[in-house]
């Protein structure tokens, strides 16, 4: 990524399904290195905002660049860069932990795959359990590999969509150790509507709901602030 | 190309430990075969025309069975989004969906053709089978008719993987496109069984090679924005 760029930036963006507006004109900002936590209620466009910039939606009107790259025009460059992990851990259910590494990571033509291979699968602590089937692991262990396939190209920015949902305390515990640790070189965009773990990490935060920003901080609030500041922002539904 | 391949051997992982697509293939080409059989009175002066078509209708129904579960599976966990996320170019996830299909449905064939012999040809009147003369020929236009069927069922596949009623949709997208390949492939095979020389036949098989290359390519290339607007 360039220096100065800012690694997501929309403007005015717009998503409709059929008639029906998901999101209606976003317009964000994330620098290089940045945490940012989207909050909203179920149904607030979260994860079609995330979809949109992962390339893996249209945009409506509007702009989208990730990296300084437009999410419509320049979308293979974007998806050298990124990574995508969700509650939904889109794995070869019949194909082993290994296998499925080894599979994504050819099509990023990640130098000596092998090794990282191991060295990802070591940092999710899953290395003793390569050759097991996904389908015979537990949510939370498909979780961490869902991780170490995402880190495999040692993508810069990271989209993490719900990723905490369904986790149980073990498993959001160790995810909020890997993203800790990831912190420091990536910019990352996660969605959720967990106050406690959505600031856990972040450096600022935006409420969405309704496909609107409601709220943005530039600063990481305080959970008990925040909190109200939130419940306020989706019940009454401010910016509106 | 080797992307290509990796697409075709991880869907082969899939199928060799999932054993989902073959024994039903199998089975249901059975079935057809012997109720075809059944239905022709087990006559062995049967007309070649007839029995090229029978063969070609229990390879397009049982390798449609094949290409309705190739995406399906991509599907389960949304594995197949993971896919797309990557930098892979959208024709080569074709290319690799489309060689996986084609192995998978010639090697069911390959099970399905000595049935077709035992209960069609065995016995037939007026028939010689050598190697060169009508077997590996035979073999040929099996080998190129598939790939004719397959390339456009296998793009087909992916487009009704977002549609509720999926594995209706697939024939009734199919089957009215397919009808060029199948009515030259059955031509041919008649052909070939009635003892024709290659003379006879060589401009069909001319053109059904132009239809694979002409589906191949446009599928590959209408592929890329059937899957990028699958968003919308």
């Amino acid at each position: 990524m360039q220096p100065g760029v800012l690694a997501i930036e929309t403007k005015g963006l717009e998503k409709q399904f059929g008639f029906f507006p998901v999101l209606k004109g976003i317009d964000l900002a994330v620098g290089q290195g940045e945490f940012l936590t989207i909050f909203g209620p179920n149904g607030a466009g979260k994860s079609t905002l995330l979809s949109i910039l992962a390339t893996f939606i249209k945009p409506g009107d509007g702009e989208a660049f990730v990296a300084g790259f437009d999410v419509s025009r320049e979308k293979q460059r974007i998806r050298k860069l990124i990574g995508f992990i969700s509650h939904n851990t889109m794995l070869y259910e019949n194909l082993t932990a290994w296998e499925n590494l080894e599979f994504i990571g050819a099509f990023y033509d990640v130098p000596n795959l092998r090794n990282r291979c191991s060295d990802v699968l070591k940092k999710v602590d899953l290395y003793a359990g390569k050759d097991a089937l996904v389908s015979t692991l537990s949510f939370g262990t498909r979780q961490r590999l869902a991780i170490a396939r995402t880190l495999l190209h040692d993508p810069g920015i990271l989209f993490l969509d719900e990723p905490y949902s369904g986790l149980d305390y073990g498993g959001a515990a160790i995810l909020t150790s890997i993203l800790g640790s990831m912190k420091t070189d990536k910019t990352v965009v996660m969605t959720t509507h967990n106050v406690f773990e959505g600031l856990s990490l972040c450096d600022k935060v935006a409420i969405l709901d309704h496909g609107e920003v409601v709220y943005v901080s530039e600063q990481k609030p305080g959970r008990d602030e925040f909190q109200d500041t939130y419940m306020s922002c989706v019940r009454s539904g401010d910016g509106r | 190309m080797r992307k290509i391949f990796l697409i075709f051997r991880k869907d082969f992982l899939v199928e060799w430990r999932s054993k989902q697509i073959f024994p039903t293939m199998f089975v249901f080409s059975l079935l057809l075969l012997l109720i075809f059989n059944v239905a022709f009175e087990f006559r062995s002066d049967i007309n070649f025309r007839a029995v090229s078509a029978v063969i070609w209708i229990t390879f397009i129904f049982s390798g449609l069975l094949a290409l309705g579960r190739s995406f399906s599976l991509e599907k389960e966990n949304n594995a197949f989004a993971f896919l797309l996320l990557t930098p892979v170019s959208r024709s080569c996830i074709y290319l690799g969906k489309l060689l996986s299909n084609v192995v998978m449905v010639l090697l069911s064939e390959l099970f399905i053709l000595p049935l077709f012999l035992l209960f069609f040809l065995l016995n037939a009147k007026g028939i010689s089978l050598s190697l060169t003369g009508e077997i590996l020929p035979f073999l040929g236009v099996v080998v190129l008719g598939t790939i004719g069927f397959v390339s456009l069922g296998t793009f087909f596949s992916s487009m009704a993987l977002n549609t509720k009623l999926r594995d209706m949709m697939l024939p009734l997208l199919v089957f009215p496109l397919i009808i060029p390949v199948v009515i030259t492939s059955v031509g041919i095979c008649s052909s070939i069984l009635e003892g024709k020389p290659f003379g006879y036949y060589a401009f069909s098989l001319q053109v059904l090679v132009s239809f694979d290359i002409i589906f191949i390519l446009l599928c590959s290339i209408l592929f890329e924005y059937l899957i990028e607007d699958s968003g919308d």
